[in-house]
């Protein structure tokens, strides 16, 4: 099926484990992608756990390394690169991703980079659909971020005050007694439900200036729930209606601000069908491109680590092994890109 | 109450070993909680741990990190072997 | 007798098209909420009525607070506009970029004071940044588009309105961000109460260290 060029440049091994996935990805340093395995930790109960999640992405680390290696049909000593997501997300399952990727530059005697997961998450969304200078929402269980390109960095427009916009929904559904199936997340079981609401109830609408804050919004619509005056469908529907407005509003903000051409939808939310269409709306209006990028690259995956790794790499960028942190807070305005030589100012 | 833990792994071979030190020694650099830190050094043919803990709740949890992390290490480099 | 001349597009915004318009022999901005079609029609018309309501309330107490707002002549709460004074002169946004680093330090200082008095009597903007301040011709510095502001003592909203402006200075004004933002707190505790002041900057360390990570916060604890 896939064709592997044998490139002298040789290939990047991608790891990420920032959260409750871990994944390894192979990509060419042409940015053809040969492997992207995933292995999401479902906690019994829902929710995230990091010692949980952790060890998890110990136990299957060997394993997910093995079979991104079969995927790719490629050699150990094909590999010319170990990248791994270094931060932001949560230290236990951070810190499980570096120490093997460590081992695995020391092993090979290959250099080794840190990549920050928002700016892999953009990456691999400009890879994937095309887009070239989007402003970007990326909305997950850990993150909900307004970005744009400008002068050297990605800096970010918008983002939530407290929970991220996945995680808002994760605990909804977990409060409302949902359950998941195995691999399905608790976006889509929301999602699926709010398709047979009918009646729009009010929710807290909460936009401060380019930020977000769902919080409140999360507790009425639980309390509404408990009080049992409102059909569990209808809240669904109107908690969707009314966060993803927020998310989009952000957006529109942020294109009209910047006057930029594309938007580039991406994250774990990304996969919501009415997401979409709001965000595809407003990019019509400002007479932008419209980009959602595919499931499987929106999620958090080891190819947009492999892949921001080459780029990374090919601009000189590298990570020696003693000064692999992991870095728990790293903002996304905080990274150079010095791949992107455009510096526009709007 | 303060508890310590030393651990000393011998591995089969010395290159595992000093893999398994290099990549360990950033998270010894820094800790990630000030209720315990980590020594490593090599005595060959082992890697000696030495944990220091504020009590034994926190060393039980170093432990676990350390002894997670090694033998994920462990059966990683096993892979690459086999793979070659 | 007055001809009514045709309202020029000024601002196609995100959320209101801005209309330089002559209004019974004045100079006037009509501000005008559109509808958005990727809402729900019953949130839509919320969002805009509540904006509409609220933001010549707003705009009033502030001008009451000692912060200069453009006088409101009419307000249309079914068809989402506002007519409103146009101040003639610069967005501070075009100004930070042009003065000397001296003037820059004043004019944010002058802003923080302005947000000083705005908080000080009860008023947060919501969206506090260098495009919606205007420098008139005269120097007076003008707030506008209060139409995500509200009416608390709050110290968490009043911390999220200087990590606005902090925010709106890094993403537009990176380059002497620090500065400008520290001349804003100088001015803003030339306004409030130092008890207060600390209260809000302790309040915005803390909103920078939240939105990230919920669970890794759960974790620390």
């Amino acid at each position: 099926m896939r064709k592997v060029n044998k490139r002298s440049d040789g290939y990047c091994l991608g790891i990420e484990s920032t959260a409750d996935d871990f994944s390894v990805g192979i990509t060419t340093f042409e940015g053809e992608i040969l492997a992207n395995v995933i292995s999401a930790y479902m906690s019994p109960e829902g929710g995230i756990h990091p010692r949980e999640a952790a060890r998890h992405h110990a136990e299957v680390a060997n394993t997910v390394i093995e079979e991104a290696f079969k995927k790719a049909g490629i050699k150990t000593k094909d590999l010319s690169l170990i990248a791994f997501s270094q931060g932001p997300g949560l230290g236990p399952c951070l810190r499980t991703g570096a120490t093997v990727a460590r081992a695995l530059a020391a092993y090979l005697h290959i250099p080794l980079v840190g990549v920050n997961h928002c700016v892999a998450h953009i990456e691999i969304g400009k890879l994937k659909t095309g887009a070239e200078d989007p402003v970007t929402l990326y909305v997950s269980g850990g993150n909900t971020i307004v970005a744009a390109f400008d002068s050297g960095r990605y800096r970010v427009f918008g983002e939530t005050l407290d929970i991220a916009l996945g995680n808002c929904l994760d605990v909804f559904a977990r409060e409302a007694g949902l359950r998941q199936k195995t691999g399905e997340p608790f976006g889509a079981v929301v999602e699926k439900l709010a398709k047979s609401g009918k009646k729009f109830v009010s929710l807290p609408y909460t936009v401060k200036g380019m930020d977000m804050s769902f919080s409140g919004l999360l507790t009425t619509a639980v309390n509404m729930l408990k009080k049992g005056e409102n059909k569990l469908e209808d809240v669904c529907y109107s908690l969707q209606e009314t966060v993803f407005s927020m998310v989009t509003e952000v957006t529109e903000r942020a294109l009209a601000h910047t006057e930029k051409k594309e938007v580039l939808l991406t994250g774990g939310v990304a996969a919501n069908k009415r997401l979409q269409s709001m965000v595809k709306s407003i990019a019509e209006e400002h007479d932008a491109l419209f980009c959602v990028v595919p499931a499987q690259f929106a999620v958090d995956n080891g190819a947009m680590i492999a892949w921001t790794g080459v780029l990374a790499f090919t601009h000189g960028v590298k990570t020696s092994i003693e000064e692999s942190f992991v870095r728990l807070r790293w903002r996304l305005e905080e990274v150079e890109i010095p791949w992107i030589k455009k510096a526009n100012l709007y | 109450m303060r508890a310590r833990a030393i651990l000393r792994l011998e591995f089969p071979s010395e290159k595992n070993l000093k893999i398994i030190n290099v990549a360990l020694a950033p998270e010894a650099a820094k800790p990630a909680t000030p209720r315990s830190k980590v020594h490593l050094k090599i005595e060959e043919p082992f890697l000696v741990l030495i944990f220091d803990a504020k009590d034994t709740v926190a060393l039980r949890a170093a432990v676990n990190s350390y002894l997670r992390w090694v033998s994920a290490i462990c059966n990683t480099l096993a892979v690459l072997e086999a793979i070659g | 007798m007055d001809k009514e001349s045709q309202p020029l597009l000024i601002k196609k915004g995100a959320e209101a098209c801005l209309y330089l318009a002559d209004w019974h022999g004045r100079k006037v901005i009509i501000k005008k909420r559109l509808p958005k079609k990727y809402r729900l029609p019953a949130l839509d018309e919320q969002i805009r009525t509540y904006r509409t309501i609220h933001e010549p309330r707003l705009m009033h107490e502030a001008k009451k607070a000692g912060v200069p707002t453009p006088t409101i002549f009419m307000v249309d709460v079914r068809n989402a506009t506002i007519v409103m004074e146009f101040i003639e002169g610069k967005q501070v946004k075009q100004l930070l970029a042009e003065v000397s680093e001296r003037q820059r330090q004043e004019l944010c200082c002058k802003i923080g004071a302005l947000i000083g008095k705005l908080h000080r009597n009860g008023i947060v903007h919501g969206d506090l940044t260098t495009s919606n301040m205007i420098q008139r011709v005269d120097g007076k510095i003008f707030f506008v588009d209060f139409g995500l502001g509200e009416k608390t003592e709050e110290v968490e909203a009043r911390g999220v309105d200087l990590h606005l402006m902090k925010r709106a200075l890094q993403s537009t004004h990176f380059k002497f961000a620090e500065e400008c933002f520290n001349a804003v707190i100088e001015g803003y505790s030339s306004v409030l109460d130092t008890e207060d002041v600390k209260k809000v900057l302790e309040k915005i360390k803390e909103i920078e260290k939240r939105g990230r990570y919920i669970a890794e916060r759960r974790e620390a604890n």
